[in-house]
């Protein structure tokens, strides 16, 4: 053990509450918390990246402000990269702020499955739109640049539904560098709206600390273990006392975290995501995707199950891209001008699972698609090629390793009656959600309707990991909606009353 | 780490075209940035390489041994590449994995970087 | 009397590597004083600036009023002291190494090398780049009758072609994203002419002394380029609009069977020179430099250059190419055919004191 581990060196901390992660769930629990007058401790595994010090560098930025510097992975066949904010501001520094509201269909279809209280599209829509304020949800000025026509172009020929997507964002200059941290403050990110908010009522925000247990006793919450470090780089132990725990860790750590600090029912055991393939397309006439905004308008059409979209497109990036079949594509690189990243994703029918692994940092995360996850890739694919070609592409390049692209739009049909190859095809996601689904349906869910992990009586998740199954668009508002109402409910109920609900709760 | 030079040297793109006092520069910075890359990442992951590369650097160094430069390595190893695509999951995955981080660290290295810049937007059909 | 070949360059300044080499001193006299012999003149007021290595004979240049920079490919200083001020200037890169002392000489010369001027001459604003390629990376025909056009597909031979197509491969990704700076590219099989190196005496020698091997048949074909033929090809490339980003293959007008080119040999000794020239009686059978290719696919690949295993290997192999590209696009007209080319090496020779 390191030599300044002692119990002597801890640094003991007291508030109202603590809040664990500074991503969309909880810098929204800390303003509701905060507004209320509570003292708040917020703890970030991550460090502060101040938008004057946010590097041009994909690399810098990946290992800087991306949880293992990007190299992370769901386990399965195939395996699914994923990709994670571990920053102040989590995963809203590195997104591209697309605030969408989830179909109230859905939303209906899951209050009814898991037997959600008071979770009528209705109900929600007053927080949906304290996350729109609050982040500036709003059409982005000026001219969008051809990554996006593409999109428009495409989808527009072929009679489809084309949306332009809102932003959280103010006065964005188009540096395209929304996944390295804004380099401009444009993006409205926590880090630049709720948290120094927050901060500016007295909120203390402890970055750089990795909390590694919530010590449970007797249905209660007793204390928060962390570890910090100092200026020196050296570990110090961080002791947190609170009346309430907000887990807000993302859909990944906050039930790894949960799991290894005492509750497993049902936690972790229903991951979900937005299994995404991605297209290169070459064109004849320069994109020049890098000097414009990244495609801000998406096919809707097939939404919420399928939706077609843009990536974020630098030299390098794209470059990166090619790793995937080197020996075939490597030569694409002199046309980098000439190419967009486009991608189609799906809502899946398939369920992963997160499982912390004694002795490691990062928990076990597996997914497994389902069958009919494979036809809808292969949909979607067929459809992403489609409105490319219908834009003006001369080949489109699936991203299947070994597949030789496809140079006119009739060959696009190639996996429309079959599933694509399960060992060649490279699938991400940068949407993480329903490790720990809300409601009163014990059977099934996590945390109880608002949030309140079962049978602790001051425990809270408040992220990505409450919403019930995969939204099919970008997640950042229900996760901020749905974490207002976690605080505002945790506020509400008084502890007596969580107590005895917490006594009832079948373990 | 020796063994990522070995490895590494193989998989650097060709193009855009390094003179030879840019070349050697921009392996030593490519190297070093995978290498940190690694040093950052998971535990299970830097396992999972760790234990593939040494092998797999050995094979590269028994393979290019009196190649004579390294285009011609690359070439060699590119063959060895292609044989590995057939081997079982975690070789392949290593593999992509240090072509991805040489590649990306590759791309943004300065001389690099600049050059891409400067390509014209006119293609040339004939090549 | 046939008119003279009168090739314009519209350019400042000519630059010429391997100035002091063999073909590159042809390319050195028909740009400065001409090639009486083969009716070949380079105008257009131009200046010129050869690279040479240090330690060779640059009197001849010298007296051609040639400006000299001294130094190595492989060096990126001598590199841009030799490019400096070259803007808009038409650089012909005759420099490679064929016969190294190591392996890794091919890729640092041949390769790297040319890649290194390329790269100075795009910084400084040279016009165009006329890089000097070979047969080798486009390895052996598959058989006998059959000619390489410039479509033919890479197979390169041993080494040397490797570090040929990896040159070949790097210009052709600088064409196809359109290089503000045009590059040809020009390929030439064996060649032979006045002023060769003692290597292509000894094959003077061999068969005057009966004692050339023809391995198999015999039947095989050979393209072989007259060094003035080639010169005239490489100064249409570097003159000619249509030229950037092409490839083309330049030798004499047709390739000759290998007994053709011993039986001629012998002809312009005996004939021309009053030799007494051996019934050539070394006929091998293919197994022989079936043997020396293996031998020599194994002595490269541990990074070790053999010349005359080397050179056995291919005895048996046609390597024989189509120019008709180079015809109908530049014009290119050899002038000088295997008998006739032959008599001037073998004069050459004995002016030069080599004895046969």
């Amino acid at each position: 053990m390191k030599g300044s581990f002692h119990l002597s060196n801890a640094l003991q901390l007291e508030a109202d509450a603590v809040i664990i992660g500074s991503g969309g769930g909880g810098a929204s629990v800390a303003d509701v918390l905060t507004a209320a007058g509570l003292s708040v401790i917020m703890l970030e595994e991550g460090k502060h990246i101040p938008s004057s010090s946010a590097s041009p560098s994909a690399r810098e930025a990946f290992s800087a402000a991306w949880r293992s510097g990007g190299l992370t992975a769901a386990i399965g066949r195939p395996p699914i990269t994923y990709a994670e904010g571990r920053c102040v501001g989590g995963g809203t520094e590195i997104n591209s702020a697309i605030t969408q509201r989830t179909d109230s269909d859905l939303i209906d279809q899951w209050r009814k499955l898991n037997k959600i209280e008071n979770f009528t599209p209705d109900e929600l829509a007053p927080y949906y739109e304290r996350a729109e304020t609050a982040v500036n949800a709003s059409l982005t000025p000026g001219p969008l640049g051809r990554a996006t026509d593409i999109l428009r172009q495409g989808g527009e020929a072929l009679g489809w539904k084309v949306s332009e997507l809102k932003r959280g964002q103010r006065g964005c200059k188009g540096a395209n560098r929304c996944s390295y941290v804004c380099p401009n403050g444009a993006k409205q990110s926590m880090a630049v709206t709720l948290l120094p908010k927050a901060v500016d009522c007295g909120m203390r925000l402890l970055a750089q600390t990795r909390v590694d247990k919530i010590r449970i006793e007797k249905r209660r919450v007793t204390e928060v273990l962390a570890q910090s470090r100092d200026a020196g780089g050296q570990a110090v132990p961080v002791r947190v006392k609170a009346g309430m725990v907000f887990v807000c860790a993302g859909a990944i750590h906050t039930p790894a975290l949960l799991r290894y600090s005492g509750p497993r029912k049902r936690i972790g055991d229903t991951l979900r995501l937005h299994p995404t393939i991605k297209a290169t397309a070459l064109f004849n006439e320069p994109v020049d995707a890098h000097q414009s905004r990244l495609p801000l308008a998406a096919i809707t059409e097939f939404m919420p199950e399928q939706r077609i979209g843009g990536s974020i497109f630098t030299p390098a990036v794209f470059g990166l891209s090619l790793a995937e079949d080197w020996t075939n594509r490597g030569d694409l690189m002199r046309d980098w001008r000439f190419c967009g990243s486009y991608y189609g994703m799906i809502r899946p029918r398939g369920v992963g699972s997160v499982r912390p692994l004694p002795g490691f940092n990062e928990p076990l995360v597996s997914f497994k698609l389902a069958p009919e996850d494979w036809i809808a890739l292969s949909q979607v694919l067929t459809r992403l090629s489609r409105a490319m070609f219908a834009a003006g592409a001369r080949k489109v390049f699936p991203s299947i390793s070994g597949h030789e692209g496809w140079t006119s739009p009739d060959q696009v049909y190639e996996f429309w009656n079959k599933p694509l190859p399960k060992g060649a095809t490279n699938l991400m996601t940068v949407h993480l959600f329903s490790s720990c689904p809300p409601g009163e349906h014990q059977d099934s869910c996590a945390v109880d309707s608002y949030g309140r992990v079962r049978s602790v009586e001051n425990l809270f998740v408040a992220d990505g990991s409450l919403i019930p199954e995969a939204p099919g668009v970008n997640p950042q508002m229900t996760i901020m909606a749905l974490a207002f109402r976690v605080a505002e409910a945790a506020l509400c109920h008084s502890a007596q009353e969580r107590a005895r609900s917490a006594a009832r709760d079948i373990n | 780490m020796v063994f990522d030079r070995v490895l590494l040297a193989t998989l650097m793109p060709t193009w855009p075209l390094l003179d030879g006092e840019e070349k050697p520069a921009v392996v030593t910075e490519v190297v070093a940035s995978v290498s940190r890359a690694i040093a950052d990442a998971p535990f299970h992951i830097r396992l999972a390489v760790r234990s593939v590369s040494v092998f797999l650097s050995l094979c590269i160094f028994l393979i290019s041994a009196g190649a004579g430069g390294p285009l011609a390595s690359a070439l060699r190893a590119d063959r060895f590449y292609t044989l590995l695509q057939r081997s079982p999951g975690p070789i392949t995955s290593v593999m992509r994995l240090y072509r991805s981080m040489t590649l990306l660290a590759f791309y943004e290295q300065t001389p690099v970087a600049a050059k891409l810049l400067s390509v014209r937007t006119t293609q040339n059909q004939k090549a | 009397m046939q008119e003279t070949i009168q090739v314009t360059l519209n350019a400042p300044l000519v630059l010429l590597t391997g100035a002091a080499g063999w073909l590159g001193g042809r390319i050195a006299a028909a740009l400065t004083r001409g090639l009486p012999e083969v009716r070949l003149l380079a105008t257009g007021g131009f200046r010129v600036r050869a690279l040479v290595l240090p330690g060779e004979d640059v009197s001849q240049l010298r007296e051609q009023s040639v400006e000299i920079v001294t130094g190595d490919v492989r060096d990126m200083e001598t590199v841009r002291a030799f490019v400096a001020g070259a803007e808009g200037a038409v650089l012909i890169h005759m420099a490679g190494v064929i016969h190294p002392k190591a392996v890794a000489q091919f890729e640092a010369i041949n390769t790297q090398g040319t890649i290194n001027l390329l790269t100075a001459a795009q910084k400084v604003g040279v016009r165009r780049v006329i890089v000097m390629s070979s047969n080798s990376p486009i390895g052996c025909n598959p058989h006998p009758d059959h000619k390489f056009t410039e479509e033919s597909p890479y197979n390169p031979y041993m080494g040397y072609g490797r570090s040929k197509m990896l040159m070949e491969k790097a210009l052709r990704a600088e064409i196809a994203v359109g290089s503000p700076t045009e590059i040809v590219i020009v390929r030439a099989p064996w060649f032979y002419g006045p002023n060769q190196p003692s290597r292509q005496t000894l094959f003077f020698k061999m068969i005057k002394n009966g004692k050339f091997p023809i391995v198999g048949s015999g039947r095989n074909r050979r393209s072989m380029g007259y060094t003035d033929n080639l010169a005239q090809g490489i100064l249409l490339a570097a003159a000619h609009k249509n030229a950037a980003g092409e490839i083309f293959w330049l030798a004499d007008e047709t390739p000759y069977t290998m007994n053709e080119i011993v039986e001629t040999v012998g002809k312009v000794l005996h004939e021309d020179f009053g030799m007494t020239v051996k019934p050539n009686t070394v006929h091998l059978p293919s197994i022989v430099a079936v043997v020396a290719t293996m031998v020599d696919v194994t002595l490269q690949y541990a990074g070790i250059y053999h010349q005359k295993i080397h050179v056995l290997s291919e005895m048996n192999k046609t390597i024989a190419c189509d120019i008709t590209k180079a015809r109908k696009m530049l014009g290119y007209a050899p002038v000088i055919a295997l008998r006739e080319g032959m008599r001037l090496s073998v004069d050459s020779c004995l002016k030069n004191r080599q004895a046969i």
